[in-house]
């Protein structure tokens, strides 16, 4: 997944749709507020397209593109070379990566010129900056994941649909990661046991939830630095178990 | 390693390993987040728990909900709007302004919505409604707990429409107990008490609050204060050496 595959698949052409969107947005629902907190309207509808479409870009764009490199052998060529196949995964990834982190700067980009134009900036320029920069390190920090996710599954998976169909289980299931955690009236016995293993497997993807409020009040991303290694755990394991199924598996 | 050529044997293999992981990273996401905070908006358990994977975009679509509920409001149709309040705080249950509106209109509009025949009815019909913006409010302290304006909207809906003088007081001072409540819910609470004829409780309210005080605060209220302490004074018929003085806080 390379910045020209990124550019062949119109990715940057879906990003600047979301990115109007927002904008018409802007203007649009300006009278729409209901909360407190002057822009967190906004700042809340621009999370929820930066979730919603990070994620579909997440899935979608590996799934797609690595079911069409396994199925047309595309990837012969490259691994023919002196390339072995852990660095062809992580490499693929690292693709990805980049583009999904490109899709998030851009969205908050536009975010707080909206909001600086609209003068929702309660704390100060500099508060805002600092918020929407830590909005977009749990936002990447969570594309990341499930873009990990994606690629571990290919490398088992032997077909786009069943790899994009588990990948949106999963990202929902992550989503309400929180509220089955807190679900404790489980009876005891062996449907506990099973509970906990089927919570074990799936990241909290809930947990990196982002408030519009939060971007107004000094210091509303706590957790931030655990939350990153959270992440940054599961990215590492999914790339390591995913780079080490994929060489063992048998390419015909 | 035939085991590992197959697909079934690895994914078994990742599968222990994920779980692995699980259970190491889950201190990382601290619990205190799972059961606080705006980070996790609507994951408690209820209703709302669906609507979570929606993320930022459960707000935009609890406002489309509560401006369809306007739309209701304005034909008077009761059952939609109530429907439609219900699933805006199931779908975002942290906007203060959903639960604070919805208490009014159901305490207020409501049982003018209704069809009476006598006055009997009237006031049964306020009873009801009253009762369930109530009821409606105390669910919301699951989502704002010690939180003074929910006690303050239950106080008025008491006073205003059950015209409950005692039971509105009691909510008033429940409001102040609360963490960053204003003052005047303490004040109110005494006039409450006075008017429900109790002027030796809202006097011994009165000087204890003014002492308690931080010094800033009782400069500020005493002024406000002191007047109503004297008119009870004289109502009670205290005698001089016996009445209430303000003692400087370090003198």
């Amino acid at each position: 997944m390379s910045w020209r595959a990124s550019l062949h698949e119109r990715v940057f052409s879906v990003v600047g749709l979301i990115a109007g969107l927002l904008l018409g947005a802007s203007y649009l629902l300006r009278s729409f507020e209901f909360g407190t907190d002057p822009g967190g309207f906004l700042a809340d509808f621009a999370f929820g397209l930066v979730l919603l479409f990070g994620s579909i870009l997440a899935v979608m764009l590996p799934a797609y593109r690595w079911g069409s490199e396994m199925d047309g052998k595309l990837c012969f060529p490259v691994l023919s070379r002196s390339v072995g196949r852990g660095t062809y995964f992580v490499g693929q990834w690292l693709g990805l990566a980049g583009v999904l982190a490109a899709f998030v700067v851009v969205m908050n980009a536009v975010l707080a010129v909206i909001l600086i134009a609209q003068g929702a900036s309660s704390n100060g320029f500099a508060s805002l900056l600092a918020g929407l920069g830590e909005a977009s390190l749990l936002q990447v920090a969570r594309l990341w994941m499930i873009a990990a996710f994606v690629f571990f599954l290919g490398s088992f998976a032997r077909g786009s649909l069943l790899v994009v169909t588990l990948s949106f289980v999963f990202v929902f299931s992550g989503q309400l990661m929180p509220a089955a955690l807190a679900y404790e009236a489980v009876p005891p016995g062996a449907v506990t046991i099973l509970w906990n293993t089927i919570l074990l497997l799936v990241p909290n993807f809930g947990a990196f939830g982002l408030d519009g409020g939060d971007l107004f009040v000094v210091g509303g991303m706590d957790d931030l630095g655990a939350l990153l290694l959270y992440s940054l755990l599961y990215v590492a394991s999914y790339l390591t178990l995913g780079a080490w199924s994929f060489s063992k598996r048998e390419l015909t | 390693m035939r085991v590992l050529r197959s697909n079934t044997g690895r994914v078994l293999l990742c599968g222990v390993a994920l779980i692995l992981l699980g259970g190491a990273t889950r201190p990382l996401v601290p619990k205190a987040v799972a059961s606080s905070g705006s980070r996790l908006a609507g994951t408690h358990l209820g209703p709302s728990v669906s609507f979570a994977v929606l993320g930022g975009l459960r707000q935009t679509v609890a406002n489309f909900l509560w401006i369809s509920a306007y739309e209701s409001w304005e034909a008077r149709d009761l059952e939609a709007v109530r429907s439609k309040f219900y699933l805006a705080v199931a779908i975002d249950p942290e906007e203060w302004f959903f639960w604070s509106n919805g208490a009014r209109m159901m305490a207020y509009d409501f049982p003018r919505w209704v069809p009476v025949s006598s006055e009997a009815d009237e006031v049964q019909a306020r009873m009801r409604y009253a009762t369930e913006a109530i009821l409606w409010l105390e669910s919301a302290t699951a989502y704002f707990p010690k939180d003074y304006r929910v006690y303050l909207e239950i106080g008025m809906i008491r006073l205003h429409v059950l015209r409950d003088t005692r039971s509105a007081a009691a909510a008033f001072k429940a409001a102040w107990e609360c963490s960053d409540a204003p003052f005047f819910t303490a004040r109110v609470y005494a006039e409450l008490m006075r008017k429900a004829g109790e002027p030796e409780i809202a006097y011994a309210w009165y000087c204890g609050w003014l002492t308690g005080l931080p010094a800033e605060a009782q400069i500020t209220q005493a002024a406000i204060i002191l007047p109503r302490i004297r008119e009870i004074e004289a109502s009670l018929q205290i005698v001089e050496k016996n009445r209430f003085y303000l003692v400087p806080i370090g003198s």
